[in-house]
């Protein structure tokens, strides 16, 4: 167990992220250019992948399981198939530890969520980024279509609220393209704030380490945004403790100018207690001097 | 300008796709015309809140909201509690208003996040049946709404599940069930937001233009919410 202070800034941590696009737009090999990768192939479709990297080939999540203990030698897992892996393998997998699971499939779905849930969590202590690697299906979404990762839906709802990043893999003028925003045509998640990103040729040095640095933007951008809670909350604390010693104009005055460079939500957060205690102590403001002054008897 | 409130906005999201049969426009027109003024789930809702807020405030396991009273039983409010430990140095029920221009009308957005913990929205949501797809929230434009109005990055929902709540054999007593916290919903502000924002709200103007709807959005008088300081 590691104790992160709270004054300390939260150390990077492992991110799981999911990429789909049609069969053979090139998810697998955008994946194999992360560091140090491991695929776990569940649909035998590494062996069309450009720069094929080290494969666990398996035909059941028992045979996974069996394998898994290799995996930490590595720093990235792909997952190749979501549907292959979910829909499928522990599907099959939970239904023969409860039998009743096999009809009972909302059942089924959370019980395939806790397993796949614990795999994943073995994945961060062992400090290994995870890649998801899904098929896209059309939806119809009123006269609408949306591409969406090909898993069932209880999976598909796993994997979009476990993932960091979610992007979309397509061609667009006959160049692969990635796109992590969420549109009105396909699902993303984008916490690095990536933009639309043309990946590189194969023969482009940018490529072998095109996933690497995806990954890593995406750490980043977590620890940051992680920061910046911290000090978000860091903040407001102390401006509780400020208004709560207010006493004098001077205090309320100094109060008033720290609160006016909070974001707007916290400004307006403030503003019932930093009212409430400028009449707990009789201070009002003066809008013609535009000071804080003691409240006339 | 025309004033409206997030909720208005979503309701007529879900209009528009269809997410549901039971989103026809005399139920938009409910809301939208004020007539909708609660009901079991709501107050239900309405009363976990109050327990997140306010702390344990219930009288054997009960709480009044106008006049009706929802029976919890002390895991509820246990978990209610708990949650509310996990936000510790939250802002509850802050309020806040943006305006937009939309083919030259003004129209101004308000709304209130049930609670704003440092640079994230929470929203608390009770729900009476099964968590079918999270796609429920996060196609919703309240969120996306909510971090523009709030200029906040970060918007979770979370999701208190009454399990197996029935309308006609529970009401208001939800005593005899279970209550699942599900996992956050996670939602993050994106690159095209602002558009899908005016591209829902250009949409809407046509929508009460067409129905000579302008009054309902004249007449209310709303707070501007901006702050002072």
């Amino acid at each position: 167990m590691t104790i992160v202070k709270k004054s300390d800034t939260m150390p990077k941590r492992p991110v799981i992220i999911l990429l789909y696009g049609s069969p053979g737009v090139g998810k697998t090999s955008v994946f194999n250019t992360s560091v140090n990768p491991i695929l776990l192939d569940t649909d035998r479709g590494s062996d069309r992948a450009i720069n094929r990297q080290d494969t666990i080939v398996a035909n059941s999540w028992k045979e996974v399981l069996q394998d898994e203990g290799e995996i930490k030698n590595y720093s990235t897992l792909g997952i190749d198939t979501a549907k292959s892996v979910l829909d499928d393998f522990l599907m099959t997998y939970v239904a023969e530890q409860d039998y009743k699971l096999k009809t009972n499939k909302l059942k089924a779905y959370g019980a395939i969520g806790d397993e796949f849930k614990l795999f994943i969590n073995r994945r961060r202590n062992e400090q290994i980024d995870i890649v998801v690697i899904a098929h896209a299906k059309e939806e119809k979404d009123g006269d609408n279509t949306k591409f969406s990762p090909d898993v069932t839906g209880g999976s598909k709802d796993l994997l979009l609220r476990i993932a960091d990043q979610v992007g979309y893999v397509y061609m667009a003028n006959n160049k692969r393209t990635i796109n992590f925003d969420p549109t009105d045509k396909t699902i993303g998640k984008n916490v690095a704030r990536l933009p639309i990103m043309e990946i590189p040729d194969e023969t482009d040095p940018k490529f072998k380490i095109f996933m690497a640095e995806i990954i890593d933007s995406v750490k980043n951008s977590i620890q940051a945004m992680s920061e910046d809670q911290k000090n978000a909350m860091i903040l407001i604390e102390k401006v509780t403790g400020l208004i709560e010693s207010i006493n004098t104009p001077d205090d309320a005055q100094s109060c008033s100018d720290q609160i006016g460079q909070l974001p707007k939500a916290q400004k307006i957060g403030f503003r019932n207690s930093f009212s409430a205690k400028l009449k707990e102590v009789g201070l009002t403001f003066n809008k013609e001097s535009n000071t804080f002054e003691y409240a006339q008897s | 300008m025309l004033n409206l409130r997030v909720t208005n906005l979503e309701k007529f999201r879900r209009f528009i796709c269809e997410t549901s049969e039971y989103e026809t426009e005399a139920s938009l027109m409910e809301t939208l015309t004020g007539q909708f003024t609660g009901n079991e789930y709501t107050r239900i809702g309405t009363a976990f809140h109050k327990i997140v807020e306010c702390g344990n405030i219930t009288i054997r396991n009960t709480v009044d909201i106008d006049g009706f009273i929802i029976d919890f039983n002390q895991s509820h409010i246990d978990m209610a509690l708990a949650y509310k430990k996990s936000i510790k140095g939250c802002f509850h029920e802050i309020r806040a208003n943006k305006v937009y221009s939309v083919n030259g009308t003004d129209i101004n957005i308000s709304g209130g996040a049930d609670v704003i913990l440092g640079n994230q929205i929470r929203d608390i949501k009770t729900k009476y049946s099964y968590l079918k797809s999270i796609a429920d929230y996060t196609d919703s434009v309240q969120w996306k709404l909510y971090c523009d109005i709030f200029e906040l990055p970060e918007f979770y929902f979370d999701i208190f599940e009454f399990q197996g709540y029935n309308k006609e054999k529970n009401g208001y007593d939800v005593s005899g069930l279970t209550l699942k916290k599900h996992d956050p919903i996670p939602c993050l502000v994106y690159s095209t937001m602002q558009s899908d924002i005016q591209y829902l709200l250009t949409e809407f103007l046509d929508f009460v233009k067409f129905r000579n709807l302008e009054q309902l959005f004249t007449e209310i008088k709303t707070n501007n919410y901006e702050p002072k300081h």
